[in-house]
């Protein structure tokens, strides 16, 4: 084998190497970053946010009902409602995809989009 | 073999030119295998039967539409809230008619009834109804209330009898109210899962409100990884323990669902029939593991009022279920059959964690 051979070798896996490894960056940045915290109230699509930005987000509708959405420290949750059982504000603050917070006297569900993967497919409650 | 210079240079240059193309293929050769062998799941959620549902196939979108319609036709038979269902008819006139479907529901809980001896009740409903836990209007009961209430409490009072083409015609007391809603979930996932094979599913994950039934296993083959939730409220990840399924119903019943509290007590929505008020033996928190979704749904209630060492008992006397029963210290239960299945989360992996044999 020349000395060329090896070069050309060495040059090509320098270069695959490179686009594999750009490649996995750019798939992780793209799953992990950009996580957004959604609210949908019956079935509408009502808001989206950041899930990496602290926030308190008052979610008022027209026939009084009140949900305060927190986020913080890249988790989301209820911290305050007017719905009479409570259940969604003691619910442990969200933050993987596929988590939800319901308030179901609201009809409202907040989840989180485009977030890292939790490590099971659903929760039996 | 005989080593010569040609030979070492052409091994060489076809080595690295195949580790060369496996390198350029690996990155996105394995995403591409997947694709054309996978098809696309589908997803959809919504609200019915008074709560969120979840449903995700290897399959056509057109099969969510036709399960979000089945839903909603048996909510519109059985819904207790409705004066207009099966069952709304029955708790307003005292007698009634149950069409096929509905009377296939009845009887699956009717028999749940039976094999606890009362402890899964049809008719606790007006009393669940006096604690508010049907409408968010929380209040304790006074004693005179709930035992006035219990006197007309108790599957064995429903009468009943098999109608013409398989309906059922249903007699209760003047003051009795049925509600089939703690089986109805259980035997919507097992519904839904059915017409979904018959479709030519063979992947899918339904959960019906926390109720889970799935079919198949994931699309690359590994068993669906099913969470069940911490009954504690101080835990962090939410989760006591996971379980991996294939083609099986998962069904939890939890004081953490739906409850209240009042001078420090704390109340929750599962009634122990015999007594009309919060079930409290021990348990905070049960699973039952099954092909019959109506049989997981009415027996995670029904053990929960149980109690774990009835709940043991009941297993052991019975087939066709697993169980995980958590304790209010923390202990977690399991049988056998998911020994193997079962792990708690790294949060709870110091619990104690007790398999039981038959």
């Amino acid at each position: 084998m020349k000395k060329n051979d090896l070069i050309l070798i060495g040059g090509l896996l320098i270069i695959a190497f490179t686009i594999l490894v750009g490649q996995r960056l750019w798939q992780k940045n793209n799953t992990t970053s950009g996580a957004e915290v959604v609210v949908v109230i019956d079935g509408k699509e009502y808001e989206r946010l950041p899930l990496n930005q602290d926030a308190s987000k008052e979610i008022q509708l027209s026939d009084g009902q009140l949900n305060i959405l927190q986020i913080k420290d890249g988790e989301a949750f209820i911290s305050e409602a007017n719905c009479p059982d409570k259940i969604c504000e003691k619910h442990h603050p969200i933050s993987y995809n596929g988590q939800s917070i319901v308030c179901l006297p609201h009809k409202l569900v907040v989840s989180i989009d485009g977030g890292k993967e939790m490590e099971v497919d659903t929760i039996a409650q | 073999m005989i080593f010569n210079r040609t030979s070492f240079n052409m091994k060489a240059k076809k080595m690295g030119a195949g580790v060369l193309c496996a390198l350029l293929l690996c990155g996105c050769g394995v995403d591409s295998a997947k694709s054309s062998k996978n098809i696309e799941m589908k997803s959809t959620s919504f609200f019915a039967m008074d709560t969120v549902m979840d449903i995700q196939i290897a399959g056509d979108e057109e099969l969510l539409n036709e399960a979000q319609q089945m839903v909603a036709d048996l909510e519109s038979k059985l819904s207790v809230t409705s004066e207009n269902s099966e069952i709304g008819k029955i708790n307003k006139d005292k007698i009634g008619r149950l069409s096929p479907e509905s009377a296939t529901i009845f009887k699956g809980a009717m028999e749940i009834c039976e094999s606890t001896e009362g402890a899964l009740d049809i008719s606790i409903y007006p009393v669940l109804k006096e604690w508010g836990f049907t409408t968010g209007e929380y209040h304790v009961p006074d004693e005179e209330t709930i035992e006035k209430l219990l006197s007309q409490v108790g599957y064995d009072m429903v009468r009943w009898q098999d109608g013409a083409d398989d309906t059922v015609d249903v007699v209760l007391l003047d003051d009795m109210e049925i509600d089939l809603g703690s089986v109805v979930k259980g035997y919507t996932g097992t519904a839904l899962s059915d017409f979904f094979k018959e479709n030519g599913v063979d992947s899918a994950l339904i959960n019906l409100g926390g109720n889970v039934q799935c079919i198949g296993t994931k699309q690359d083959g590994t068993p669906w990884k099913i969470a069940v939730k911490s009954p504690f409220p101080n835990s962090d990840s939410g989760i006591i323990g996971v379980l991996e399924a294939e083609d099986i119903a998962v069904v939890t019943s939890g004081g953490y669902e739906r409850y209240f509290e009042e001078d420090n007590q704390i109340y929750w929505h599962i009634l122990d029939p015999k007594t009309g008020s919060p079930a409290k033996n021990g348990l905070v928190s049960v699973t039952i593991v099954g092909k019959d979704g109506l049989m997981c749904d009415g027996l995670s209630t029904a053990l929960f009022v149980k109690g774990r060492d009835d709940a043991i008992d009941y297993w052991k006397s019975h087939k066709g279920f697993d169980v995980i029963l958590v304790t209010e210290d923390g202990e977690v239960t399991i049988t056998e059959g998911i020994k193997d299945s079962f792990s708690l989360s790294p949060e709870y992996a110091n619990s104690t964690l007790t398999v039981i044999t038959r």
